[in-house]
């Protein structure tokens, strides 16, 4: 897609934006009429959000009229139109003044409006380019970057304010820019004789336009006053529908049209979202971004270093390894897109990224105490401990708000709409998987990480934290690596809190452009959000595909909200964080008890040969036929645990062998069936199941027990170990099931998965957790 | 311990590093990303039982991937390239075309890569579709030649026998059979919207494996809704007068007429042919859209056309 790039001066100085639609930015920069009508409008929304919020009180479910009014208004009292620019927070924190000095005009959201002149390129820029011009400009010649002094002195020096005078600067400055930027786009492809050429000549050849202010035509004022507060409402609607949301073109006029946002005067989607970016509740990007080249050192290695252009996805953080440049029909260039999230929707450099807007700041209170809250839920003792701590560190004051660069103004005490500024963004993603504390947003987020056992009621501990959340008027998401985990949490959630929206999003849900208090998300759709979140859950994080994917881990940073918290779930935490929470840079809680107050099973190992060699030689070992025998006169539900597709139908036909009366299947990730046969495996019907590790999590069969066989093999880690030992003993009537490591060695994972869970049992003898604690029994056996 | 770490993992990873080399050189599928043998040939396949269809093999594809192609081995319907008996094709009248070959079927796991290509933009599939193109091609070139017995003039190395083999050969044949290729196009909003015109890329690539002059000579007039959304009759109708001739296509095919047969001696006088175009797209219907082209085609100039498409895929 392509933009225009502009610059427009305001009453306090000069500043450039981009633009999907020139029109809207003529009107409403120059046209008296047309902000007359956008005052009215934005005037008595504001009344509106004013008294919704006086209503509000202790109430913590918010509607949507009022996430319209009442929080908008709040924040966007500070905020200068459209966030185009980068600098725009430092002014916002730094200086008060600014709004002050405009007065009336602050206090109803729309500050200087009435510009006197732009200067706008004539022909479309492809929009990554308009949107780097756009940036440049800000870096360069922003306010604050030329002094005020010297454009006025050229102003002065000729009265005939215009072409040849010091604001005539301004479209040498933006034609400098556009060819600066085409240049570094060039300097990205191969060889190019361009990027060689000086810009001076290319600068000249960018056509600029001047406009000046006039008026409508007579008739027509009324009219576009009209249009203008329509457009308006319009705009306001439509931001609201996207807030929190970070969107591509196509993506937002989906949820628009699912949004029922109206187009009044058959004006287009494009006009809609760019007033709403002049008003500054959106803001455009390109969905990528160039990244400014970091100054090499040294004379020689400067002569010699080609200049080289860094992208960066907007979207998933993924930088220059992931793009793949090809071109582009859209805007005529060779234009990078990113391979890492296309799966997604794709991201390309000349399309657009809409942002709307982080989340509002919390109140800080809540009307009942922590005790009180926590009671509610009938948590086990293991269980209330942790989760009191969990909440009172997501309770905790944020360093964001104690931070003294708070403006003390009730009209300006919110925070920007906009924290994830393109200087802060860029070297987010490191290498390492775990770059938690990489992020900006690291600063100032809280991290909580949840350790509990498996089986230990992770979900309802979440409950009280999301409660929390709610009653201090927040968002909370709950994202999992898998779908079915997020279809089986969404009965409970809205179970728990039947007042609050809930919304479940994953690849294909029928909720995907809606809004809700609470979110349920597979990792992936977190992609689509951005700061909108003031608690984010993630489970499982040590899962596939959400452990070791850097997009993942980006995409957990980005959605939650500058002063929000993050709490982490699981019951193997890897050895990053393990470490990290050893050395108290991660605050955490252990829960080492199930919620029923019985010990893990231990798990016994059992000395046989490979599976491999067992299926060569057709024979089952005596030792394993024994233990099985033992669990299915037992009546439990076996799992037996192998590494490779290829053995579990040699194998359900050998243990078929044995007549032992029960009905023995296998399954595994191409099995189309496997829905069908977990289903009957958790209504008895099958006894035995051969299965591969996609059952290894997430699944609660009563009574069973585990057998994991080869279980020296690389492909099973400590923690999948622990994860499939915890499939055994789940429920309260059968807490005793068994588990058996057979393996033709004793390998390091055995004996760590062994260790950890020993462990935990024996935290929770000390704490007193056990249902009847014997002191000392849980001795090593290793 | 603490102090010691850095220098451990710097050892682990100059370890792996060693390791690696003396490791067979493993690359990854292009399409699944699983680990594979570079392997050429079907016989050392882990189900050799596979080389006896005698398929092409794509290279960069591992086992599993190669074995679900489905590849088009015998056409059975000779004017529209189907591997099935065919009734389209006799109740068809008007044909602009002589031929359609596509290289394969368009089932479940084709339409997936496709759609992955084309819907979702994984643009990294491009020479991957291309690459099974090229035995359709070159299956089509070399029956065009020994049937229209055109004669390929070998080229002379003056130190170098006089054999040309396997893709050099190939490239002579491909340059004596096909006078242009050209594609077919989409709309302006189509482009926009997807970036590419996956016809355009196909035609490109297999144009410049094989140096053969390509052209863009049509102009959809109009913008429809998807193709893959309609009946049969509702396709028919809607692709009439889809197509017009670029401005400068007749003074282009002219050029290339005269140029062909500019070079006559004038003791042998050539026999005139008219020109062999190539229509490439990427997937081959009820044929409506590439006739539809062919007649736009044979419209624009007054020479005479015979025209040929190559389809990626045959539905």
């Amino acid at each position: 897609m392509k933009g225009w790039v502009y610059v427009v001066e305001e009453q306090r100085g000069l500043s450039a934006f981009v633009t999907i639609e020139p029109e809207i930015d003529r009107l409403f920069w120059l046209d008296a009429e047309f902000q007359m009508g956008i005052r009215t409008t934005v005037e008595s929304v504001n009344r509106i959000g004013r008294r919704a919020g006086a209503i509000e009180g202790g109430e913590w479910i918010r509607s949507d009229e009022k996430s319209v009014g009442a929080v908008k208004d709040a924040r966007k009292a500070g905020i200068r139109e459209n966030g185009a620019t980068g600098n725009e927070e430092v002014e916002l924190y730094g200086g008060g003044g600014k709004t002050e000095a405009n007065g009336e005009a602050a206090k109803n959201g729309i500050t200087e409006m009435n510009a006197g002149q732009l200067w706008m390129v004539d022909s479309p820029l492809a929009l990554g380019i308009a949107v780097r011009a756009a940036d440049l400009w800000e870096e360069r010649f922003g306010i604050g970057k030329v002094k005020a002094k010297e454009r006025a002195a050229g102003q002065s020096g000729d009265s005939a304010v215009g072409k040849q005078g010091g604001f005539s600067d301004a479209a040498n400055e933006i034609k400098q820019c556009v060819a600066l930027a085409i240049k570094e786009a060039d300097a990205g492809l191969e060889r190019n004789d361009a990027a060689a050429a000086p810009i001076t000549a290319a600068a000249a050849a960018v056509p600029i336009r001047h406009i000046q202010a006039d008026r409508s035509p007579r008739g027509a004022a009324a009219r576009t006053a009209r249009r203008a507060e329509a457009l308006a409402a319009a705009a306001l609607a439509a931001a609201g529908a996207m807030q929190g949301r970070a969107l591509l073109h196509s993506e937002a006029h989906a949820l628009l049209a699912a949004a029922g946002a109206s187009r009044p005067g058959g004006a287009s989607w494009n006009a809609v979202l760019q007033l709403a970016a002049l008003l500054g509740r959106l803001r455009l990007r390109s969905a990528i971004a160039v990244v400014a080249e970091p100054r090499r050192w040294g004379v020689l290695a400067q002569a010699l270093g080609r200049p080289r252009r860094r992208c960066r996805c907007k979207r998933c953080g993924s930088g220059e390894a992931r793009m793949r440049r090809t071109p582009c029909a859209a805007c005529g260039r060779m234009c990078a897109y990113c391979e890492a999230c296309i799966g997604m929707g794709r991201a390309r450099e000349c399309s657009l990224l809409l942002l709307g807007g982080a989340a509002a700041p919390l109140r800080r209170s809540s009307p009942l105490p922590q005790e009180t809250r926590l009671r509610r839920w009938g948590l086990s003792p293991a269980q209330l401990e942790a989760a009191g701590q969990a909440l009172a560190c997501i309770e905790a004051p944020s360093p964001m708000t104690t931070s003294s660069k708070q403006p003390s103004s009730p009209l300006t005490t919110t925070q920007s709409p906009f924290p994830y500024s393109p200087q802060l963004l860029s070297p987010s993603i490191t290498r390492s998987p775990y770059s938690w504390s990489k992020h900006p947003s690291k600063q100032t987020q809280r991290v909580f990480m949840l350790w509990a056992v498996t089986g230990a009621g992770k979900t309802e501990m979440i409950f009280p934290l999301i409660e929390s959340v709610l009653l201090r008027g927040g968002r909370a998401l709950v994202a999992t690596p898998r779908r079915d985990v997020v279809l089986e949490l969404d009965p409970r959630i809205r179970k728990a809190f039947p007042g609050a929206g809930v919304v479940t999003l994953y690849g294909g849900s029928e909720q995907r452009w809606e809004q809700g208090e609470i979110t349920l998300a597979t990792t992936h759709q977190l992609l689509r959000f951005e700061g909108s979140f003031e608690l984010v859950i993630i489970d499982e994080l040590d899962a596939f595909p959400f452990h070791g994917d850097p997009v993942l881990h980006y995409a957990a940073d980005k959605v939650c909200a500058l002063h929000g918290a993050k709490v982490l779930l699981t019951a193997t935490p890897p050895a990053e964080l393990r470490r990290d929470a050893r050395r108290g840079r991660l605050p955490y809680a252990r829960v080492p008890v199930r919620y029923h107050g019985h010990p893990l099973p231990v798990p016994v190992i059992l000395r046989i040969p490979a599976i491999k060699e067992v299926l060569h030689n057709a024979k089952l070992p005596a030792k394993l036929v024994k233990v099985v025998l033992q669990s299915v006169e037992r009546g439990a539900q076996l799992f037996l645990f192998v590494q490779r597709i290829r053995h579990v139908d040699p194998l359900v036909r050998l243990l078929r062998t044995l007549h032992t009366g029960i009905i023995i299947e296998g399954t595994s990730s191409q099995d189309p069936q496997r829905g069908d046969k977990v289903q009957r495996f958790r209504r008895r019907e099958i006894r035995l199941l051969v299965t591969t590790t996609i059952l290894e999590r997430g699944v609660t069969v009563p009574r069973s027990d585990v057998f994991i066989l080869d279980a020296d093999e690389k492909l099973f880690d400590d923690a999948s170990l622990i994860q499939m030992a915890g499939r055994a003993g789940r429920s309260a009537d059968d807490p005793h099931g068994k588990v058996y490591f057979c393996s033709p060695s004793r390998s390091r994972s055995q004996a760590s998965a062994i260790r950890q869970i020993m462990m935990m049992n024996r935290t929770a003898d000390k704490k007193g957790y056990l249902i009847n604690s014997r002191k000392g029994i849980f001795k090593w056996r290793f | 311990m603490a102090v010691l770490e850095p220098f451990l993992k710097q050892l682990k990873q100059s370890g792996s590093i060693m390791f690696s080399l003396l490791r067979p050189a493993y690359s990854n599928c292009r399409l699944c990303g699983r680990s594979m043998k570079p392997i050429v040939r079907a016989e050392t396949y882990a189900d050799a039982s596979y080389a006896r269809y005698q398929l092409p093999i794509i290279p960069e594809l591992c086992e599993s991937c190669n074995r679900s192609i489905a590849w088009i081995k015998d056409v059975r319907c000779l004017i529209c390239g189907r591997a099935v008996h065919c009734d389209d094709c006799i109740r068809r009248v008007d044909a602009g075309f002589i031929w359609n070959r596509s290289a394969v079927r368009y089932d479940s796991v084709m339409r997936s890569w496709l759609a992955n290509y084309k819907y979702q933009g994984q643009e990294h599939l491009e020479p991957l579709l291309i690459d099974m193109l090229e035995p359709m091609f070159k299956q089509m070139t070399t029956e065009l030649i020994s049937r229209l017995n055109i004669k390929v003039k070998p080229r002379r190395y003056k130190y170098m026998p006089d054999i040309l083999t396997g893709f050099d050969q190939m490239k002579h044949h491909a340059a004596a059979c096909w006078d242009i290729v050209t594609y077919v196009p989409i709309s302006e909003e189509r482009a926009s919207e997807r970036g590419f015109n996956q016809a355009q890329r196909l035609a490109a690539g297999l144009a410049r494996r094989y140096g053969l002059p390509i052209a863009s000579l049509l102009l959809r007039t109009r913008h429809t809704t998807r193709q893959s959304f309609k009946t049969r009759l509702e396709r028919l109708r809607d692709t009439r007068m889809l197509f017009t001739a670029e401005p400068a296509a007749a003074a282009l095919l002219t050029s290339i007429y005269t140029d062909k047969y500019s070079h006559a001696s004038t003791f042998f006088t050539l026999e005139k042919q008219p020109l062999r175009v190539l229509l490439v797209d990427d997937i081959y219907t009820t044929g409506s859209t590439a006739n539809s082209c062919a007649i736009t085609l044979h419209a624009c100039s007054g020479i005479t056309l015979e025209l040929y498409v190559l389809t990626w895929a045959r539905s």
